[in-house]
């Protein structure tokens, strides 16, 4: 009989798990997905993105180009954007396990393309992507899926070893897919050492008996790399300015570079940033607490083995610590309540890490029983982290968001403008009456935006009836209006909207 | 050099796990997607004892001369765990220099009409929601304060 940790020849059975893994994530994250848009899961700007796509306008800062321009293709399939979209989503988070999984097993040195090792990257991945953050993320459209699955394609791309005369087809497909990982999310400048490494590392070069790269050659290769980047970053944030002039939904309503920066800097959430961050310290003692209800103690304690033990003073180690630590450090720091979405990629490198740790611990067990428990053990903490969170991340039966959405659209008088004043009630909205075109004889106005010089010019130009006060009570909207019906949205849920009569 | 790697994993494990059961909340402003106040921080100096008009209701420092406070208009609170979230039209986020300033937020809430109306707090300091302390401020508007820093929210029962 094969060890399990002999090197299985043919790579049939690491297939299976990893066929395994994918049709196992994707099946249980489309059972929770809900069927249109949401406000569970972190989900209410997902309207806002698909209304933005749809309408051919531009979404919230940093204005998203590459997710937008993805959802207006999906719209191709006969189906609910949302719906599609949140599909996306699955699909996306479901091939970042695939490449964790890859990585995982092209570092398993001990035992390379062995069985186990094979599952070991199986029950990594797993852990990760049903971590309640990461599978939340699964469920609902959101630009993180994307920024994860990129995120995770630039790791993998960089660790794959490089052969002489083929430098050039490494150097571009890594600075395409920071370049789109850029026109994304900005975070991923967290992963900048991965673009900015070596062409070879030395220990490949003596090794594989390869001719080594002079400091030009790789100062040229990491050039070529971040001129790629930034040309198909550009290029995709440029093509903002040829959005559609009259979508509602057009956030600084971009005419020149001016205003396409205001966006991209998010120039509208600066003001954030002068709030008091005196949370900062009681978010890292939040930390411990919050891992453990991610992974569970058992994959944490082989996170931080595979960290310590397994780390090496190289390029590509340090860079995943760079990536955890800047991800980490971001969460701490920015100062909006749900920063913590921005641990993604914090908990992608801990998954890698509990893979390394894991196979280390295998490798030093040696007798094959202690092995196969410290799988079982792993094994039954991942059931029961994904086990005690199915319910909270379980989005299928909710329509609340569209429910209220159509409710608003099928109430209101005939002409009427409804003034909307916060996410949860503006975005559903937008994206039934300016993504879908439902009744289209209203108009949907984000109240606060009206105080923005740039929501201003926008409405002047695809709302030129209505005129904006000073002053935003509804009062002084109807004032300002007095032939139109001005609807108030005072209350989400329950609905109440206030019309004036 | 294994030993010593050894007690960093068991060391720092045990560290979290105990840190675990500390602290769960991840605390920080609940701003939105549409910011309530684009427009430039309303950022003011506060001489002792003095309330500065803020809109439709009044927030303000006492008793700190000189140290400066930051008041956001926010019109709804997200994740509020207290009373009916459909109750909640409006709220304010005072943050202060310093943690031994009184911060208030005063809402024009008739007393008379309300007599139950209360002002929830979340108190950064703790990371929790309570019901803030009250007093009848100027014009008989319902006043809720602090010490420090945090997030107003009035509620008519």
């Amino acid at each position: 009989m094969q060890s399990p940790t002999q090197p299985t020849g043919k790579n049939s059975t690491n297939l299976i798990l990893r066929l395994l893994l994918a049709v196992g994530s994707i099946t249980v994250y489309v059972l929770c997905i809900p069927r249109g848009i949401t406000w569970l899961n972190f989900g209410t700007d997902g309207a806002e993105l698909l209304a933005a796509a749809l309408s051919d306008g531009v979404a919230h800062p940093s204005g998203y180009p590459l997710y937008t321009w993805i959802l207006r293709g999906l719209t191709i399939f006969p189906i609910e954007p949302a719906f599609t979209a949140n599909i996306l989503s699955a699909a996306l988070i479901t091939a970042s396990g695939q490449l964790m999984f890859s990585y995982i097993i092209d570092r398993s040195e001990p035992f390379p393309n062995s069985w186990m090792s094979g599952v070991i990257g199986l029950l990594s991945a797993a852990t990760v992507q049903f971590a309640p953050l990461v599978w939340a993320h699964a469920t609902v459209s959101e630009v993180y899926p994307l920024h994860l699955f990129l995120l995770s394609l630039l790791i993998w791309i960089s660790s794959r070893p490089v052969q002489p005369g083929k430098e050039i087809y490494r150097d571009l497909s890594i600075g395409l897919t920071f370049g789109l990982g850029l026109a994304n999310h900005l975070t991923i400048l967290f992963a900048l050492p991965f673009v900015i490494q070596p062409t070879r590392s030395v220990k490949d070069t003596v090794a594989k008996k390869l001719p080594g790269l002079s400091y030009r050659q790789t100062a040229r290769s990491v050039t070529r790399r971040l001129g790629i980047a930034l040309i198909v970053a550009a290029g995709l944030y440029a093509s903002i300015l040829l959005s559609d002039p009259y979508s509602p939904v057009r956030w600084h309503d971009p005419q020149d570079f001016g205003d396409l920066i205001d966006l991209i800097s998010g120039a509208i959430y600066q003001p954030y940033f002068s709030a008091s961050n005196d949370f900062t310290f009681r978010r890292l003692l939040a930390v411990p607490g919050w891992l453990v209800d991610q992974i569970g103690a058992f994959a944490l304690f082989l996170g931080l083995w595979g960290a310590v033990y397994t780390s090496k003073p190289t390029w590509r180690d340090l860079s995943l610590i760079f990536l955890a630590l800047g991800s980490l450090g971001f969460s701490l720091f920015y100062p909006v309540y749900d920063s913590y979405v921005h641990l993604l990629p914090f908990l992608f490198v801990i998954g890698i890490w509990i893979g390394q740790g894991l196979l280390h611990l295998i490798h030093l067990s040696k007798g094959s029983k202690a092995a196969i428990g410290l799988l079982v053990v792993f094994a039954l903490n991942l059931v029961y982290i994904s086990g005690i969170h199915w319910n909270q991340v379980d989005a299928s039966e909710d329509v609340k968001a569209k429910t209220y959405a159509l409710n608003v659209l099928s109430q209101a008088p005939m002409n009427a403008v409804i003034l909307a004043n916060e996410d949860r009630a503006i975005f559903p909205l937008w994206y039934y009456h300016d993504g879908l075109g439902e009744r289209p004889d209203l108009t949907v106005i984000a109240q606060p935006l009206a105080r923005t010089t740039w929501y201003q010019r926008l409405m002047r130009r695809v709302m030129p009836s209505i005129i904006t006060p000073a002053e935003p009570d509804v009062d002084f909207w109807r004032e300002a209006n007095p032939t139109m019906t001005i609807c108030l949205i005072r209350s989400v849920e329950p609905l109440d909207m206030d019309c004036g009569h | 050099m294994k030993n010593f790697r050894f007690y960093i994993v068991v060391v720092t494990f045990i560290a979290l796990i105990a840190l675990a059961g500390v602290q769960s909340v991840w605390a920080g402003p609940n701003f939105q997607t549409v910011p309530n106040n684009p427009a430039p921080d309303f950022v003011v100096g506060a001489p002792a004892g003095e309330l500065s008009n803020f809109g439709t209701f009044m927030a303000g420092a006492l008793a700190c001369p000189g140290h400066t406070y930051n008041v956001r208009e926010y019109p709804n609170i997200i994740n509020f765990p207290g009373p009916s979230y459909s109750l909640l039209q409006a709220g304010v986020i005072v943050t202060s220099t310093s943690e031994n300033c009184m911060v208030v937020a005063c809402f024009p809430i008739s007393t008379d009409k309300y007599p139950a109306a209360q002002v929830w707090l979340f108190d950064y300091t703790y990371s929790i929601w309570t019901v803030a302390p009250v007093f009848l401020g100027p014009d008989g508007m319902l006043c809720g304060y602090t010490f420090g820093s945090g997030t107003f929210v009035p509620f008519t029962p």
